[in-house]
């Protein structure tokens, strides 16, 4: 399966490693998932957001649930 | 003379420092009542009351010393004529400073001065500014008696080692304020008086030339000789100055105030300022002295363009940059959409300057795709310091260190990076103040003259927020919290959050013992001084924030402060020592992709709107692209032009290769800059810069102090870089005009709300003032954070440690660590275009001799140094100042190339790189760099 999914650019290896460093680093009493989403609307342009979203999708293995919730967390609120 | 910008009498010397006392005395001057703090000398109250006591070894800015006799008064029913500088003033004296008997007195005294005095004044650099000659003109001095003829010091050697001043032992009177100035304001105790009586002389260290001495060449020894024994080489070769400007040094974040000295347009010296809010009269030797860079060969002052940067440069008119400019980014973002341009800030450059740049990339570009160099210094401190305390900036003033009981410097070297505070520091060190330092590095600060730090954790790179976080579980499972200040002050849900979280036993010093290299007791020692201590201080640099984790180390510092109660008064606090002059300025005037000016979020409509009103556009309410963001979007080809403003982000920024490779990828970079520095070479427009001595506008220093930088001699290219800035975006289509730098402020005051009282006329008025200046506090707010935080209830936020990705490995086994060092700063496009390379003509790479001899690597030897990002070579320096494992260079030479080892590894919430850890390998080199 692997073999067959996009190859990942620097800079797509650079985003997806920046988003599991963000998640890594979040504050221990709180959801990681809800916190990320604040800081993800806060400091990322939609399109680092958008294109998160689409590593997301055809990296699946690459992102974590922790990210992924975040992300859709984020579309949400952007969306309000 | 007069100093443009000075108040009355501000340079005024009054013989003997200003005494703070609680009560009041008066005395009688010559029969004239004068009212002055209990303790103030009798000259000091002579001068206040308008008279001036003769003097030579008596200024202001010394302790008095009373060795010149020169001073001598008469007290109605004391015996004797005391020295008027060492005799403190009692209720009811009554003091006469001139009679015959002094007359008498003064002159005999000076009489013998000058008969071991070169009578040369008519061709002495000094003639007319020198106190020995004013001092005998005051005293009457006709003749002397001697003769000159008696054994004499007139045929001394002088001392030309230093590169910007001499030192003419024939001309010295052994005053000492050389000397004390050293000891009492540098703090180094290079000089001293050596030998007995008629023997004495002034020597720096151990008798050997200046150059070779412990001297910093910060220029105080010659600030306070009276004569022209110590004298600025400029001074000598073009003469004593005829006008004088005061305004901000451009170097590092102190931000001193300046009277820059001139003859016509040519700039003879920098004076540091006594009235300087920052420095006090004190100075460094870069700000002091490294300022001929302004007016170097080197400099371009015309506009140039080229079409590819394989092309040779065009000069061309500012009109025609101007339009190439305008046409270049207008096609772009017709090609490849509105965002694929963006700006980067400069913290070089003023307040003003930087607004508008950032004006332009928002308004005339219509993105928020504009950073600034913070982003790779201080990024971590505007987002930890504003989650914890509420708002992005240091909570103190300078001089709330002199009340600090306990000094904690963390990741900050300020004897070499900050000098002058670092002299405030080490005064009240001296006093007794204990020093904990917290760094992989032996600084200058853990042991020199008079200072030796009781605590100096020498923890392994990248474990700061392991330190800070077992410091801070010693205080709660010891029961050190302040609890009545985090009732009152702090949000309970958070800090309960907080202390159970650092309670853990995974965050004891004993846990973390094997992560940090720091042995458990030590931790706790310091933890324990800290938390106890009335009044403890934290100072802390880049060696905070360039990691991969600087914005978690930042929020830990905060909540050892708020946990002990050390916020909100003076001697306490969290405090960055910034980088370059203008980096909180430059944050502060919304160059951030994310905030307009004051740290109002651009998804804030009611803000956003603020300004879209008065800038007549609709604006952009998503974040644009941090420096990081725009360099991957360029290697994708989704990022195309890119205006830089006073920065060399080829040198200065990390992994070099990816920054150059992003930059080759543009079609229009636009550097703003006085020389044609590394990324120039991939730029496609270059538009001459100002210096600081050509600008018009502020700074603002690390402690939120706004300075004013008055234009010390025209703009050598013709026009203000904010012109500059409104040309280009008015040629994009959005019309922007000021017609000076004042009314800029008067806009940025106008939509900042902590700047709503600043402007021109008031820093005129009262010097400098410190943000939040507005209605609540219109003359500027010295201590933050005072009665309640920023943010209402200061927040405690859990600190995780997360090791960094950047570790050793078999491949890479040491770790590098960067930094600077006192007499070059940053990339080094200022200080290595001065006299400043004499001390550091090149970078080295300090090694263990451990790590050193397991390499076969001997001291001064060439090597290669790797890392996963490139390599490099630099000589080999063999030193114990750095624990084994641990390497250490500077970066203030293009050639070391030192950025092209470092990674693109970089702080979790702010992308600051994480230059502070790079895992390298170092290996003997035959190969020496071209």
């Amino acid at each position: 399966m692997r073999e067959a999914e996009p190859a990942l650019t620097y800079e797509d290896e650079h985003l997806i490693a920046m988003a599991h460093q963000i998640a890594a680093n979040m504050p221990v009493d709180q959801a990681v998932s809800e916190r990320m989403a604040t800081h993800l609307r806060t400091f990322w342009t939609p399109v680092m957001r958008d294109r998160l979203g689409t590593l997301a999708i055809e990296h699946p293995d690459m992102v974590s649930d922790d990210v992924r919730d975040a992300l859709e967390r984020a579309s949400e609120g952007a969306r309000r | 003379m007069t100093v443009l910008g000075d108040r009355v009498d501000d340079q005024r010397d009054l013989g003997t420092p200003a005494v703070d006392a609680d009560s009041t005395v008066t005395v009688l001057i010559d029969g004239v009542p004068v009212d002055v703090p209990a303790g103030t000398s009798v000259m000091r109250a002579a001068a206040l009351s308008g008279t001036s006591v003769p003097k030579l070894c008596a200024t202001d800015s010394l302790e008095a010393f009373g060795s010149c006799r020169l001073c001598l008064v008469e007290i109605d029913g004391k015996p004797g004529t005391p020295a008027s500088c060492t005799t403190p003033c009692v209720d009811g004296m009554s003091v006469k400073t001139q009679t015959p008997k002094l007359d008498k007195l003064r002159k005999g005294v000076m009489e013998l001065y000058i008969s071991d005095h070169p009578l040369d004044c008519l061709t002495c650099p000094a003639n007319g500014d020198c106190e020995l000659q004013d001092m005998a003109g005051v005293v009457g001095l006709r003749d002397v008696r001697y003769g000159m003829d008696g054994v004499n010091h007139l045929d001394a050697p002088k001392d030309e080692s230093n590169p910007y001043f001499s030192f003419d032992e024939s001309k010295c009177i052994a005053c000492s304020r050389c000397v004390r100035a050293c000891s009492e304001v540098q703090g180094t105790f290079a000089l001293t008086i050596a030998g007995r009586g008629f023997g004495s002389k002034v020597s720096a260290s151990d008798g050997v030339p200046f150059l070779e001495s412990e001297c910093v060449s910060c220029g105080a020894c010659v600030q306070a000789c009276p004569t022209a024994t110590l004298q600025e080489k400029t001074v000598i070769d073009l003469g004593v100055p005829t006008r004088k400007v005061k305004t901000t040094c451009a170097y590092c974040g102190v931000g001193c105030s300046f009277v820059a000295e001139l003859r016509g347009d040519e700039l003879v010296r920098m004076v540091p300022d006594k009235t300087g809010g920052a420095n006090a009269g004190h100075s460094c030797v870069k700000g002091r002295f490294a300022w001929g860079y302004a007016g170097h060969t080197d400099r371009v002052t015309e506009p140039m363009i080229r079409d590819s940067i394989e092309d040779d440069w065009k000069v061309v008119t500012w009109e025609e940059a101007i339009a190439f400019t305008a046409e270049r980014l207008s096609s772009i973002q017709q090609q490849y959409g509105t965002d694929a341009i963006g700006g980067i800030t400069s913290s070089r450059c003023t307040n003003e300057e930087v607004y508008v740049v950032q004006k332009m990339v928002r308004a005339a570009f219509g993105t928020n795709n504009v950073d600034t160099c913070a982003r790779v210094c201080h990024s971590p401190t505007g987002y930890g310091l504003k989650q914890t305390f509420g708002t992005s900036a240091g909570t103190q003033d300078f001089t709330s260190v002199a009340d600090a009981d306990v000094i904690m410097v963390i990741g900050a070297n300020p004897t070499d990076a900050h000098p002058v505070f670092a002299s405030r520091m080490k005064r009240r060190l001296r006093q007794g103040a204990e020093l904990i330092v917290v760094d992989p590095r032996s600084i200058g600060l853990v042991r020199s003259a008079h200072v030796e730090a009781a605590h100096h954790l020498q923890l392994l790179p990248g474990t700061n927020v392991a330190v800070v976080n077992a410091i801070s579980h010693v205080v709660v499972t010891d029961g050190l919290v302040d609890r009545a200040f985090v009732e009152q002050r702090c949000n309970p849900e958070s800090f309960r959050a907080w202390e159970d979280f650092i309670r853990l036993p995974e965050n004891s010093p004993e846990t973390l013992e094997q992560t940090t290299g720091v042995p458990a007791d030590q931790i706790r020692a310091a933890a324990r001084a800290y938390a106890l201590a009335p009044n403890a201080a934290i100072y802390y640099g880049l060696g905070v924030t360039e990691h991969s984790q600087g914005s978690t180390m930042v929020m830990a510092m905060a909540n050892l402060a708020m946990a002990t109660g050390n916020i909100g008064r003076s001697g306490v606090g969290v405090n960055p020592l910034r980088g370059q002059n203008n980096v909180q300025g430059s944050c502060d005037m919304g160059s951030f992709p994310h905030e307009f000016s004051g740290y109002r979020h651009v998804s804030d409509d009611t803000v956003r709107q603020q300004f879209a009103d008065l800038w007549g556009t609709e604006l952009r309410g998503d974040p644009g692209m941090r420096i990081p963001n725009m360099l991957d979007a360029a290697t994708a080809g989704e990022f195309k032009g890119m205006y830089i403003q006073g920065e060399d982000i080829a040198q200065s920024d990390p992994n070099t290769a990816h920054v150059t490779d992003a930059l080759m990828s543009m079609d229009c970079v636009i550097v703003q800059d006085l020389f044609i520095n590394e990324t120039a070479k991939f730029a496609h427009v270059f538009l001459p810069g100002t210096s600081f001595l050509e600008k018009d506008g502020t700074f603002t220093n690390a402690e939120r102090r706004i300075n004013r930088v008055r234009p010390v001699m025209p703009s050598r290219t013709g026009m203000a870089e904010w012109e500059v800035t409104c040309a280009l975006a008015t040629a994009l289509g959005y019309d922007m005009h000021y017609d000076n730098a004042s009314q800029i402020m008067d806009e940025i005051a106008a939509v900042t709300p902590t700047f709503a009282g600043v402007s021109f006329g008031l820093l005129d008025d009262v010097g400098s003032v410190q943000w939040p200046c507005n209605d609540d506090a219109p003359q500027g707010t010295p201590i933050m954070h005072v009665d309640r935080f920023v943010r209402g209830e200061g927040q405690f936020v859990t600190t995780p440690y997360v090791p960094t990705d950047e570790r050793s490995t078999r491949k890479f086994p040491l770790l590098l660590t960067t930094g600077r060092i006192l007499s070059q700063y940053n990339v080094g496009a200022q200080t290595r275009r001065t006299n400043n390379v004499v001390w550091h003509t090149e970078d080295v790479l300090d090694m263990h001799e451990s790590d050193a001899e397991a390499r076969g690597v001997r001291d001064g030897d060439w090597v290669e140094v790797s890392s996963r990002a490139g390599s490099t070579r630099l000589r080999a320096r063999i030193t114990d100042d750095i624990p084994a494992g641990v390497v250490y260079t500077t970066f203030h030479h293009p050639v070391s190339g030192t950025n092209v080892i470092t990674t693109d590894s970089s702080d979790w919430a702010t992308n600051c790189p994480e230059y502070k850890v790079t895992a390298v390998q170092v290996r003997p080199s035959s190969q020496v760099p071209a």
